[in-house]
Parts: structure tokens; C-alpha cells; sequence
């Protein structure tokens, strides 16, 4: 187990470095010079010459980034073009609004698709299997800022069920005292419960709005994978010894399904955490994709690099740990084969 | 045990009730009013872009402008007049902070006298040393977007002097009305220069990092809470020099970046007041019960920008034909659905020296310009058109002139760009025509005329030089009587027209959309906010 643990890490650690190799090139190979866009139209080429020697610029790509992978290891990915302040700060500040997200939109994709699909598993060709691919098909054909839009205006403007799309609380509210950045759990941990449902209910929207595509993502992988363990030896045998249909469906059918399951998993939730930019904006969550978004208006390569690092960053750790588990839950990943 | 389990589902489903009820209960707190520390009614605004920097000598968005610019103080303030509903900016000016100042006979000597025992938000005294560390900032700061202003009015490093500390000593290479107009500006407010000191190091000795997200306000607010990506609350400063003037308990300013969700919140009374919204939108709210447009006048021009570079745009002739083909009466009922002016000149109609025979050059007459392109040698062309896809009036104005200029011969092929990937074009200057707006400050119009159509200006991206055109506005700026400012300017916009380097195409109104009760809307010489004039009922 060590040592397949050991072989995942260095595979992530060789990505990771590949992912700061793009992201570095593809910043320089487009046009652009970040000192004159900091400077605006009106700066003299003196200021924005001194500003290029300032920011490096001027130096050599290799400088560049060897500079750059050196800032990277003490966590400095330099400043943001449009606001001066380490991009670092900028995103990173955002992180627990994205994950808080992300994590929201999954739970409700779970909930959702996980029983569905179990469901029309269950039963293939039956109206349970029809219903529930007619709503992996509508779920994954909607555009979230369509289907953001019709929560917008039905759960909100007209049934003032949810709160209208103004962030992570109320206007004016004060978040609840820093501990893990999630705005829910700092409430609770706070002991404050009315901040707790606030927060949920501003939560709830853009959740939805994320959970709902996501959702038929996983309906449809996880009714597809234990459709696939129907024919299995086990099934039969199970089945065979009179075994009740459900225990089998939810032992051993599930159980075996559990590999592919778990990589939906892991895709839905990146997905979550670096697709969100449209439903960020939309719903002003003070996410790192709305920072995204603000920074390719404002032609902030740095900002857009830092981001796209981050998120790649965070994408290869959760395949890390989907790797992990695989180990965890079937001993033939980690012994190297099926053998 | 069956009975058990009945329970604990009855209990499940009551639990989860209780839940749905709170959660129903606590929602959708909208439109609550509250007050602020000096007892008057706080409001909630959203404007056209996030608040990024409170420093308003390096902001980059609208928003921070008006919010930084009320965490300063000027030394003058501009005399507002009422006119419908808008407290508007006029040319003369009043005391700020300053006790008096007063300009030699030559007018190139302004001494400032401060009012006695000003403080800073912190309470440390405000004085003489502040104002003039505040002025070299705005020149010296590689980040200070302000340095642009000085050269206007003839300032240099060397203009400022500290003579004791209430009184200032501003020398200029000209007299110049500019110069009070400048002054009034919110980049122009003043600084803690204790502050600053702490917060410099030797790469920022500005403080420019600090400055960005923090403020020992001269001004009318403080900042109660920031969080850069969704809103910042001013509050009343306590120390400022005239509390009567902060007519309310704070301002929230709440970024919603997409405008129809602006729209949406002001209708469902999250908001006080709105700005930034499609103008669409803003006439289907001027139909709803509660609320109202307020909508003034504006200087702000909307132009065609020509490669002046390049033909055929190099021949005067073919930017004139252009400019008389385009529908400027449809643009401002199609395309601005009435908030807006009728091109009327570089300068705009309400600028002081505004040629009024200039506005019948901005008339379609296909005739005309058929002729003129004939004289040219022109016979059609094909060409593109470059707008900022964020624009949706652009989109819809791009359309009209594409449609105006194939009765030509023109053959126009429009194309939205990237916004960031406009503005570096536009700085490369090698767009052939595109679509653009400019407002110079101060409603000043060399300001406007050279940072259009000036050589060398940097909002100038249309490649045009005239040495007659730049003779012509450093004469201007250089002149105090209003009657030689007239006559150059009255010169200068005949040449424009003549020439046509830039193509005006109308002036889109100011416009906000208030809640019943709401008051004191003020538009300064900046055409910004100025927040502590807001109200509530």
C-alpha cells in the first residue's frame, strides 16, 4: 500500500509541476503587457518601463520563471494587475466561497442522483428508469445560468421563497468569526444559528442551480455502472440463492459499482469547484470564479494564471485522493493489477 | 418496534418542518431601513462596477471612485444647483477645507488657507504638510493614474510649498480656470501624509499598497466594512469638518455585477438606488410603482473612433462622409431609448464655449456625403467595425452604422471584442474604426478636445496630429478670460469639424433609478456620485 501510495504522489507532484509549466507559458505567449494594463492608457512609457523592471518582465523567460517557481514555492504568485495586491491573497481569500459551493452543489447532486440512479437501476426499462433518465437528460441539457436564471426569478422575484442574489448573507450582515472560511459551519461554530440558516438560505440557489446539472452526471453513472454488474457471476449466484433483489442491488451490485461511482464523484466535484464562474457571477457569490470573471475583463493574466494553477492544483489532489480510496476499497489497484 | 420506528420517522419529518419554518421564516429580509451612528437613515446602492481600490488617486472602476472619493476631502467644493431631482456641479466654488484661497493677479499663485483645527479620522491634525504630500502623490506615485492632470494646469514637483501650517502655497507656469475645477475633484482630497509614512516602504514610498484597502479619511466616511468581492459600508466619519453635510447614516454600496440582477433587487427593494443598468430595463422600471429614473444631462460622448492612419480614413473627406450618414436621431430613440442627446460636437452642448452651429454638422445627409466621397475618389470600401462585447448599446449602434454606411458603398463588418483585448488595441491604435466614450473632467472643454483629438494624448487613439489643433487647445488651457476661451474654443471646434478626426455620435444621459423617498442624487464635475448628499425618508 506504501509504496502504491508513494507512486500516486509522485504522479500528482509531476502534474502539478506540469500544470505551473503551462500555466506559466500560456500567460507569456499571450499579447498583452501587464505594466501598461496596470497603468491605464494615459501612463507615460517611462512609468511603464519602470513598472516592466519592477515586475521582472524585462528579464529572460527562464528568469521568469525560475522567479516565478521560487515566488510559487513561499506561496507569492505575484500581484494582481488590477488591484495591486498578491494574487495569492486575492484567490486564495475566495477559496472557502468556492468550496462552501462546491461542496453544497455535490451534497445536492448526491442526494439526488445517487438515488435515482440506484433506482432506475433497479428496474431498467420500467417508468422508474424512464422518469429518472428523462431527468439526468434535462438536468445535464440545461445551462446552469439558464436554469439559475428561472430559480432567480421563481424562488426568489416572484415566490420570495429564497433570498434575491446579493452573496453569502444579507446585506450588511457580518460573516461569523474565521475558522474554516465555510460561512454554515463558522455560524455553527459560532453557536449562532440565525447566521447558520441565513447563510443556508443564501447557500441554497446557487447550490441548486450547480447541484441539478450535477446531479444527472451522477444518476447516469451510477445507474450505467451497476447496470453493468447485473450479468456478474456474483449476481447470479447471489440471486440464484434466493437472496432478496434489493439486498443484492445495494451489497453487491453497488459495491462493485462503487470504482466508477467514485471517479463521478471526483469529476463532478472538480467540475464544481473550477465551473462555477457563470454561476458565481450570477449570483454574486464572492467565489474565486467571480474573481475569475472580474479578471478577464480587467485583462489580469496573473489573476487568471493564479486561478487556473489553483484550480488544477486543487483538481490533481482530488484525483490523489480518489486514487487513495480506489486502494482503500479494492486491494487490486494497489496491488498493481488484477492479478 | 414498528411503533418505534413510526415515532422516529414522525420525529424526522417534525424536525425537518421545523427547519423548513425557520429557515422560511428568517428569509427574504428586504427593504428594512435602519439608521446610522448620527441617526440618520442608512441606504443601500449598487453601481455599473465593484468597488477594487479606495484610493482615488489609483482607482480603476466608477465604484471606487465614488467610494474612495468620499473617503477624501477637497479643498474646494463646486456650488451644486438643483434641476429636476439632480443636484448638479456648476463652474464656481465654494470652501471645503479650505478657509479661503485666493489666486495672485496673474493667476499662475494660489494661496490656500486652512480652516482651523481639521483632523484626519483618527484625530490627528490635518494641515498644510498633508495637502502638499497629497498633491505630489498624485504626481509622483508611479500607480497615480492624476499625473495626466497636472501638465493641464501648468503644475509641476516643484509648484507645491508648505508656507505655515494652515496655508499653502500652489504655483502654476499659467493661470488656468482649470485649475479650481481640478481642485474639486475627489483625487485632488487629501491624504494623511502621517499615514502614508507609516505604510511606505522603499519600493511603494507612496504608501500606494495601503491606500489601496485603507483610509485615514478626510472626508465624510469612513470604511465600516470591506469585502472586496461583495460590498463596502461607509460610515459617517465623526471627525469630519462638516457633519451637516452627510445628509445620511452610511451608504452600502452592494456589488451585483450582472445589471439585470440589479435591476431585480431594485424592484424587490433590496435597494435604494441603482446605476449601470441597460437602459431598457431602466425604462420598464420607470413604469413601476415605488420607484423613479432620475436622468440628467451628461458631457460623456460616445464616438466613432477612424484610423486616421490608414486609408481611406487618412483623407478628411471620407471621415466627414461617414459622419454624414449616420442616423443620430435613431441612435438616441433605437439604441438609447431616449436617455441620451443628439451628437452635438466634441463638446457637448452643456460645456461652457459649446459651438451651438456646431450641432448641424451632426445631421444625416446621404446627398452630401455621397459628394464628398466622390471628391475622394472613394467609390466603397470594405472595413471593420470594433465595439467592447460587454456594450449592448454598442452591439445595437454598431448594427445602425453598419446599416447607414452601406448606403455608401461601405461595406462594414462589425465585430465585438474582448474587452481587455479592445482597450490593448485601442492603446496599439491599430483598430480601423471602433466605438468608444470618453467624459473629461471638470466639464472642461480643452480637456475634451485634446484628449480626443490632441497629438500625443493617450486617450487619443485615433493616430490624428494637427499642430494647429494643439496650438489652439495650449492656448486655451493657458487663457482666464472667458471671452479669449470662447473664441479659441469656438476655432478649435470648427477645425474638429472640419476635420472630423473623431465622430461624435450622442451623449448618453446620467441616469440612476431611485426608491420613493429617496433624495439628493448629486452629480459632480466628475459626473460621480457624491455620496453624503444621498437621503431617506
Amino acid at each position: 500500500m506504501l509504496r502504491y501510495v508513494l507512486r500516486r504522489l509522485l504522479i500528482s507532484a509531476v502534474t502539478v509541476v506540469g500544470l505551473v509549466v503551462v500555466t506559466f507559458l500560456v500567460v507569456r505567449v499571450l499579447p498583452g503587457d501587464a505594466a501598461a494594463a496596470r497603468l491605464g492608457p494615459e501612463a507615460s512609457q517611462a512609468d511603464i518601463e519602470a513598472l516592466r523592471a519592477q515586475l521582472g518582465l524585462d528579464d529572460s523567460l527562464p528568469k521568469q520563471f525560475v522567479d516565478y517557481s521560487a515566488g510559487l514555492l513561499h506561496g507569492d504568485m505575484g500581484p494582481a494587475v488590477s488591484t495591486g495586491r498578491p494574487v495569492s491573497d486575492e484567490l486564495l481569500d475566495r477559496l472557502p466561497a468556492t468550496i462552501e459551493l462546491a461542496i453544497a452543489g455535490l451534497a445536492i447532486a448526491l442526494l439526488l442522483g445517487f438515488p435515482l440512479g440506484l433506482l432506475a437501476a433497479a428496474r431498467p426499462g420500467r417508468l422508474s428508469d424512464a422518469l429518472a433518465r428523462l431527468f439526468a437528460v434535462l438536468g445535464s441539457s440545461m445551462a446552469p445560468i439558464w436554469l439559475g436564471l428561472l430559480l432567480i426569478f421563481g424562488l426568489y422575484s416572484t415566490w420570495q421563497l429564497f433570498p434575491g442574489p446579493v452573496g453569502r448573507l444579507p446585506i450588511g450582515t457580518p460573516p461569523p468569526p474565521e475558522v474554516t472560511g465555510l460561512y454554515v459551519v463558522d455560524s455553527l461554530l459560532a453557536g449562532n444559528l440565525t447566521l447558520a440558516s441565513q447563510s443556508i438560505q443564501f447557500l441554497a440557489l446557487p447550490a441548486l442551480t450547480l447541484g441539478l446539472g450535477a446531479s444527472a452526471a451522477v444518476l447516469k453513472m451510477v445507474r450505467s455502472a451497476v447496470l453493468q454488474t447485473a450479468d456478474s457471476g456474483f449476481v447470479r449466484t447471489a440471486r440464484a440463492y434466493g437472496v432478496p433483489a434489493r439486498e443484492v442491488l445495494l451489497r453487491d451490485q453497488l459495491r462493485n459499482a462503487m470504482l466508477q461511482v467514485l471517479t463521478a464523484i471526483g469529476l463532478v466535484f472538480g467540475f464544481l469547484l473550477g465551473g462555477n464562474i457563470i454561476v458565481e457571477r450570477l449570483f454574486n457569490w464572492p467565489g474565486m470564479g467571480r474573481v475569475a470573471y472580474d479578471a478577464l475583463g480587467s485583462n489580469d493574466l496573473g489573476l487568471l494564471q493564479g486561478y487556473a494553477l489553483i484550480i488544477g492544483t486543487l483538481y490533481i489532489l482530488l484525483n490523489l485522493v480518489v486514487d487513495l480510496v480506489y486502494g482503500l476499497i479494492d486491494p487490486r489497484v494497489r496491488l498493481g493489477g488484477s492479478n | 418496534m414498528k411503533a418505534q420506528s413510526r415515532r422516529s420517522r414522525l420525529m424526522a419529518t417534525a424536525t425537518a418542518l421545523t427547519l423548513a419554518g425557520t429557515l422560511a421564516l428568517s428569509a427574504c429580509g428586504t427593504g428594512e431601513t435602519s439608521s446610522g451612528s448620527n441617526g440618520k437613515k442608512t441606504l443601500v446602492i449598487s453601481l455599473d462596477s465593484a468597488v477594487d481600490v479606495m484610493d482615488p488617486q489609483q482607482w480603476r472602476t466608477p465604484a471606487s471612485m465614488v467610494t474612495s472619493g468620499s473617503l477624501v476631502e477637497q479643498i474646494i467644493e463646486q456650488n451644486y444647483t438643483e434641476t429636476d431631482g439632480v443636484r448638479v456641479g456648476g463652474t464656481d466654488f465654494s470652501e471645503a477645507l479650505a478657509e479661503k484661497w485666493e489666486y495672485s493677479e496673474d493667476g499662475k499663485t494660489l494661496t490656500i488657507t486652512l480652516r482651523d483645527g481639521l483632523t484626519f479620522a483618527d484625530g490627528s491634525p490635518l494641515t498644510a504638510d498633508d495637502v502638499v504630500w497629497s498633491y505630489q502623490r498624485g504626481l509622483e506615485m508611479a500607480t497615480a493614474y492624476t499625473k495626466v492632470l497636472y501638465p493641464m494646469v501648468g503644475l509641476t514637483k516643484e509648484s507645491f510649498t508648505v508656507v505655515d501650517p494652515r496655508t499653502v502655497q500652489v504655483k502654476s507656469e499659467f493661470g488656468t480656470p482649470l485649475m479650481d475645477k481640478m481642485l474639486a475633484m475627489q483625487p485632488f482630497g487629501v491624504f494623511s501624509k502621517k499615514a502614508g509614512e507609516e505604510h511606505a516602504t522603499s519600493d511603494d514610498p507612496w504608501a500606494g499598497a495601503w491606500f489601496r484597502e485603507h483610509s485615514n479619511s478626510s472626508g465624510p466616511y469612513t470604511i465600516g466594512a470591506y469585502d472586496k468581492t461583495t460590498s463596502v459600508q461607509l460610515t459617517p466619519n465623526p471627525n469630519y469638518y462638516d457633519q451637516d453635510r452627510i445628509a445620511n447614516g452610511g451608504v452600502t454600496i452592494q456589488f451585483i455585477s450582472d445589471p439585470s440582477q440589479r435591476a431585480l433587487l431594485l424592484r424587490n427593494g433590496e435597494l435604494d438606488v441603482a446605476g449601470g443598468l441597460p437602459l431598457d430595463q431602466v425604462a420598464e422600471l420607470s413604469k413601476v410603482d415605488g420607484l423613479s429614473v432620475v436622468s440628467e444631462a451628461s458631457n460623456r460622448l460616445e464616438y466613432l473612433g477612424v484610423n486616421t492612419a490608414k486609408a481611406p480614413f487618412n483623407d478628411k473627406r471620407v471621415r466627414r462622409a461617414i459622419s454624414l450618414a449616420l442616423p443620430y436621431e435613431t441612435f438616441v430613440d433605437e439604441v438609447l431609448y431616449g436617455y441620451a442627446d443628439p451628437a452635438s460636437g466634441l463638446v457637448s452642448a452643456n460645456m461652457e464655449t459649446h459651438s451651438p452651429d456646431s450641432a448641424a454638422a451632426f445631421t444625416t445627409n446621404l446627398d452630401e456625403a455621397r459628394q464628398l466621397l466622390s471628391d475622394a475618389g472613394v467609390s466603397g470600401f470594405k472595413t471593420t467595425l470594433s465595439y467592447k462585447q460587454s456594450s449592448a448599446v454598442e452591439a445595437r449602434a454598431a448594427v445602425y452604422i453598419q446599416s447607414a454606411l452601406k448606403e455608401l458603398g461601405i461595406d462594414v463588418q462589425v465585430k465585438p471584442l474582448p474587452d481587455a483585448e479592445f482597450t490593448q488595441r485601442t492603446i496599439a491604435r491599430d483598430l480601423e474604426m471602433y466605438l468608444n466614450n470618453f467624459l473629461a473632467w471638470g466639464a472642461d472643454p480643452f480637456y475634451q478636445m485634446a484628449s480626443l483629438a490632441g497629438s500625443n494624448a493617450g486617450t487619443n487613439f485615433t493616430n490624428y496630429s494637427n499642430a494647429e489643433l494643439d496650438g489652439l487647445l495650449q492656448e486655451g488651457f493657458r487663457s482666464v478670460k472667458q471671452e479669449d476661451r470662447d473664441a479659441i474654443s469656438a476655432e478649435a471646434q470648427a477645425l474638429l469639424i472640419d476635420e472630423m478626426p473623431t465622430i461624435p455620435l450622442w451623449n448618453a444621459k446620467w441616469t440612476y433609478v431611485v426608491r420613493d423617498g429617496v433624495s439628493g442624487l448629486t452629480k459632480d464635475n466628475t459626473e460621480q456620485l457624491r455620496l453624503q448628499y444621498l437621503s431617506k425618508k
